[in-house]
C-alpha cells in the first residue's frame, strides 16, 4: 500500500487526542504544519505508537505533545534534551523526540543541547524557530536577525544571531536539516532520515509566527516568503541538483546571502552513539570486576 | 476528487491557498463557528491529486479524496 | 529476592552481556562488613534499594557518591550512570529515567541543591518518585565547601516555588545512612514525590562500622503499576481502584500514553489552567497524600526522656555531641531527653506539642542561625522555652558547649 496516500482523516483518528482539538496555536502557526510532518513520518516508518516519547520544554512549540496520542512530557524550560537523556538512556526501545523552539533550546537550553549532541544520544530533535519567543509575545530570542525590533529590543537588536543547524554541526551531530515549514516534502523526509539516524537527529524548522511578526503582513504572505528566499545548501561537490553548492559554511554568512534562508540536509554521518559505547563499557566493567574477584 | 475540510479545526491561514499550483483554492464566503474565512475549492476536475494543500495545513483538516475509476 | 518483575527485560536487551557472568548487589557489596564513610553507606543503600540509574555532577563533598556509582552501575544490568554537563540536567535526567520504572538518584550539594529547585517543582507535579542527596556544605554561595553545616533544612522544604511537599530525612551515623537511603526509595515510590535525603560534609567523610545487609534481608516497597483497562485509565485519578490519593504510575512504553506537564491539570493529565478549583484539587491532593499519612512518614528517636523537664532537639550530625551532652548531664543528675528527629519535613507537630505540655524547656541544637528551632517554638505553642544553641563555621559542637545550655538557669 501506498504510504503516502494513507488519508489525513486516518491518521488524525489515530495520533491525536480530539477532544483538546482545534490546537491552541495561532492562525498561520508553524507548529502546526510540523506536527503534521511528524505524523506523517512516524506513520510512515510503522513505529510502534506505544514506544514514542515526546519531551518539549516550554514556548509556544512545546505545547505539540499534548496533542498527540502517545507518551508525552512537557518539562521546564530549556531541559526538555536533559530529560530526553535519561529517558533514552534508560530504554533504548524508546523513540524518544524532543520539540523544542529557538528560545528553549538555544538560549536558556543551549548548554543541554550542546552535551547531548556530545554524547551523540540517539534522540531525534525537532527545533521549531521562529525567531521570537512567541508565547511571551515577541520577545527576542538568539536566532533573531540583527537589527530586529522586538518587544525587548525597541531601539534594535544588536546582537548577531545563531545558526542553529550550523552549531548541531560543530558540535559533532550526526544528521542535521534545515527547512522551513513551506517546504513540507522535504521535511517528512528529513524527519524520516533522523528517525532512522543511530546517533543524534537535529532539525530545524524555519517556522512562521504571524502574531509577533507584523512585517509579513498576512499569513500568505509569509508563506512566499519561506518558498521565495530560501537557498538550498549542498555540502557537495559534485551535486546535480539545483541546490547551491556552498565553498564552506563561512560563505553561508557572506552579505551576499544575507537575509537568505539556509536550508537543506546540512551534515549525514553515522558514529557509534551512546547505547553502543556504554554496552562496550559494560563489559569492561564486568570484565574488571571478575578479574579482580580471582 | 473531493475536497474535504473539517470547519471547526479552520484557521483561515490560507496557506492552502498559497501552495497549490493549480490555484483551484480560494477564500470562500463561509465562516464557521469562530468567525475563520474557509477556503473552497473551484474547477476541482483540474485538481492533480498533489496533496500540497493536506500537507501544509496547520490544523491537518484537509483531506483529498480521489474517486477511484475501476478498469 | 523482591525485585520488581519488569527487570527481566533486561537481559534480553540486544547488547546486553548474556555470556558473561551476571553481577548482583550482594557480589558488588562485599565484605559485608567495612570501615564505610557516609556517602559510601549512601550509595551501598541506594544499590540494595534497587537504584539502577544515577546522573550528576562533581561537588565538593557529595563527589565520591557520583565516583562509587559510576564503578558499580555499569556492573549491574539495566545499570546506568552518567555525569551529566551540570545539577540542572542532572535531576532532569533523573526525573526523566523515573519514568521507564527506575528508581533514581542524584546527590549534590548547596550550590547545586539551590539549581535543582525547579526541577524538583517538577517532580512533585508530575509526582515522580526520585532521591535527591544534599550533602550539605557551610554556605550560603561558594562558603566553606569542605566543612558541614546545617543550612539547608528551610531550603530542603522550601527550595522550589509554589505549594508543595516534599518528604526530608536526615540520617547520622554511617549505618543509619545506609537504611534511611532505603527508606527513602521506598517512601518516593508509595507516595510518588521527591525525597530529599540530608546528609553534611562530616558524616560524608567520617568512617565507622558499616554492616551490609543482603538483598534478601531488605523490604522494597515499590510504585503501584496501572493495570486498570486503557478505557479507564486517567493518568491523575485516584481512589477508584483503591483508597488512596496517591495515583498509580504508569511506565513509558505501554499503552496507557500518559501525558506529563508541569502545568495545571485535571486528572485527564490535560492542562487546566484557567479552573481555580481543577488546581485546588491537584495541589491539595499533593499536601494530603503526605500529611495524610503522617504516621508512616515521620520517624524520630527518643532517648531519656523519663520525667525530663529539658529536652535537647538535635538532628543529623550535630546530635552526636548533643547525645554526648545529653548523657553527661543525666550522670549529673539532670533531668533532661534527647530528641532526634530523623524525618525532618513533615515536621512532627503534634509530637512536639505533646512534648510541650511536659517539658518546661527545649534546646535546639543546629549548625545554623536556626531554621528548626523556628518550628519547634511554633510548635510548642508557648508552652515551654525554647533556647537557642546555635553553631556555624564548620565546626561540630562540643558536648560542652551544649551541657553547659543544659546547666545554665
Amino acid at each position: 500500500m501506498n504510504k503516502l496516500a494513507d488519508s489525513t482523516e486516518k491518521l488524525r483518528e489515530k495520533y491525536l487526542r480530539k477532544e483538546i482539538l482545534p490546537t491552541i496555536f495561532c492562525p498561520g502557526c508553524g507548529n502546526g504544519q510540523v506536527l503534521n510532518y511528524v505524523i506523517r513520518a512516524i506513520d510512515q516508518l510503522n513505529i510502534p505508537q506505544d514506544n514514542l516519547v515526546f519531551v518539549s520544554g516550554i514556548g509556544c512549540s512545546s505545547r505539540l505533545p499534548a496533542y498527540l496520542e502517545a507518551y508525552g512530557i512537557h518539562t521546564t524550560h530549556g531541559r526538555a534534551i536533559a530529560y530526553a537523556t535519561g529517558i533514552k538512556v534508560t530504554n533504548p526501545e524508546l523513540t524518544v523526540i524532543v520539540f523544542t523552539g529557538d528560545g528553549d533550546i538555544s538560549a536558556i537550553g543551549l548548554n543541554h543541547f550542546l552535551h547531548a549532541v556530545r554524547r551523540n544520544i540517539p534522540i531525534t530533535v525537532i527545533c521549531i524557530n521562529n525567531e521570537t519567543y512567541g508565547m511571551t509575545g515577541g520577545q527576542i530570542s538568539p536566532t533573531t536577525p540583527m537589527g530586529s525590533f522586538s518587544t525587548t529590543t525597541p531601539y534594535q537588536n544588536i546582537e548577531h544571531s545563531f545558526n542553529l543547524s550550523f552549531l548541531a554541526k560543530a558540535a559533532g551531530a550526526s544528521y542535521v536539516a534545515r527547512w522551513t515549514t513551506a517546504h513540507s516534502v522535504q521535511a517528512i523526509k528529513s524527519i524520516k532520515k533522523g528517525l532512522q539516524k543511530q546517533g543524534l537527529a537535529f532539525i530545524e524548522m524555519i517556522s512562521s509566527c504571524p502574531v509577533n511578526k507584523k512585517k509579513f503582513g498576512d499569513t500568505r504572505e509569509y508563506l512566499k516568503y519561506f518558498l521565495n528566499e530560501s537557498i538550498r545548501y549542498s555540502p557537495n561537490n559534485n551535486n546535480n541538483t539545483s541546490a547551491h553548492v556552498f565553498k564552506d559554511l563561512n560563505e553561508c554568512f557572506t552579505a551576499h546571502y544575507e537575509g537568505k534562508i539556509i536550508i537543506g540536509e546540512i551534515i549525514d554521518l553515522e558514529k557509534p552513539n551512546y547505547h553502543h559505547l556504554y554496552e562496550e563499557l559494560r563489559v569492561r566493567a564486568k570484565n574488571e570486576f571478575w578479574e579482580r574477584k580471582k | 476528487m473531493k475536497f474535504k475540510i473539517v470547519e471547526e479545526y479552520c484557521k483561515g491561514c490560507g496557506y492552502c491557498i498559497e501552495i497549490c499550483p493549480k490555484n483551484i483554492l480560494k477564500e470562500s464566503n463561509h465562516l464557521n463557528s469562530k468567525g475563520y474565512m474557509l477556503p473552497e475549492a473551484l474547477h476541482l476536475e483540474e485538481c492533480i491529486f498533489c496533496k500540497k494543500c493536506e500537507l501544509i495545513c496547520p490544523e491537518m483538516a484537509i483531506t483529498i479524496e480521489k474517486e477511484e475509476i475501476i478498469a | 529476592m523482591r525485585i520488581d518483575l519488569s527487570r527481566d527485560g533486561y537481559n534480553n536487551r540486544k547488547g546486553g552481556n548474556n555470556s558473561l557472568k551476571l553481577i548482583t548487589v550482594d557480589d558488588i557489596l562485599e565484605p559485608k562488613i567495612q570501615f564505610a564513610t557516609g556517602n559510601e553507606a549512601i550509595v551501598y543503600g541506594a544499590l540494595l534499594a534497587n537504584c539502577r540509574f544515577y546522573a550528576g555532577y562533581p561537588i565538593t563533598p557529595a563527589t565520591e557518591i557520583l565516583e562509587l556509582m559510576a564503578r558499580y552501575l555499569p556492573l549491574l544490568d539495566g545499570g546506568y550512570c552518567l555525569q551529566m554537563e551540570d545539577e540542572i540536567a542532572a535531576i532532569a535526567a533523573i526525573i526523566g529515567a523515573s519514568w521507564n520504572n527506575y528508581r533514581t538518584m542524584t546527590a549534590t550539594s548547596g550550590p547545586g541543591f539551590s539549581l535543582m529547585q525547579e526541577n524538583i517543582g517538577y517532580a512533585c507535579m508530575t509526582e515522580t518518585p526520585c532521591v535527591i542527596v544534599n550533602v550539605q556544605r557551610s554556605g550560603p554561595s561558594t562558603g566553606q565547601p569542605t566543612k558541614p553545616a546545617q543550612g539547608d533544612i528551610m531550603e530542603a522544604r522550601w527550595g522550589t516555588h509554589g505549594d508543595h511537599n516534599v518528604i526530608v530525612l536526615y540520617p547520622n551515623s554511617v549505618q543509619e545512612s545506609l537504611w534511611v537511603t532505603i527508606r527513602a526509595f521506598n517512601l518516593a515510590d508509595k507516595y510518588r514525590v521527591p525525597v530529599i535525603l540530608l546528609s553534611d560534609a562530616a558524616l560524608a567523610h567520617t568512617r565507622e562500622k558499616l554492616k551490609i545487609p543482603f538483598q534478601n534481608d531488605i523490604d522494597i516497597i515499590n510504585r503501584i503499576p496501572v493495570t486498570i483497562e486503557k478505557a479507564k485509565y486517567h493518568p491523575f485519578r485516584t481512589g477508584y481502584t483503591y483508597p488512596s490519593k496517591v495515583p498509580e504510575m504508569d511506565t513509558f512504553g505501554q499503552k496507557y500514553h500518559t501525558y506529563l506537564t508541569g502545568l495545571t491539570h485535571d486528572w485527564k493529565a490535560y492542562p487546566s489552567t484557567d479552573s481555580a478549583k481543577v488546581h485546588e484539587q491537584l495541589v491539595r491532593r499533593f499536601y494530603e497524600k503526605i500529611v495524610d499519612n503522617h504516621s508512616d512518614i515521620v520517624s524520630m528517636e527518643l532517648k531519656y526522656m523519663q520525667n525530663a523537664d529539658i529536652v535537647v532537639v538535635a538532628y543529623g550530625i550535630a546530635s552526636r555531641p548533643a547525645l554526648a551532652a545529653v548523657e553527661q548531664a543525666r550522670a549529673e543528675g539532670y533531668k533532661v531527653g534527647y530528641l532526634r528527629l530523623i524525618t525532618l519535613w513533615p515536621f512532627p507537630h503534634d509530637e512536639i506539642y505533646e512534648i510541650s505540655l511536659d517539658v518546661k524547656k527545649f534546646i535546639v541544637v543546629e549548625m545554623n542561625l536556626g531554621q528548626i528551632y523556628h518550628k519547634i517554638v511554633e510548635y510548642s505553642r508557648g508552652n515551654s522555652d525554647v533556647i537557642k544553641c546555635f553553631k556555624i563555621g564548620g565546626e561540630l559542637h562540643s558536648p560542652g558547649e551544649i551541657l553547659k545550655k543544659i546547666k545554665k538557669r
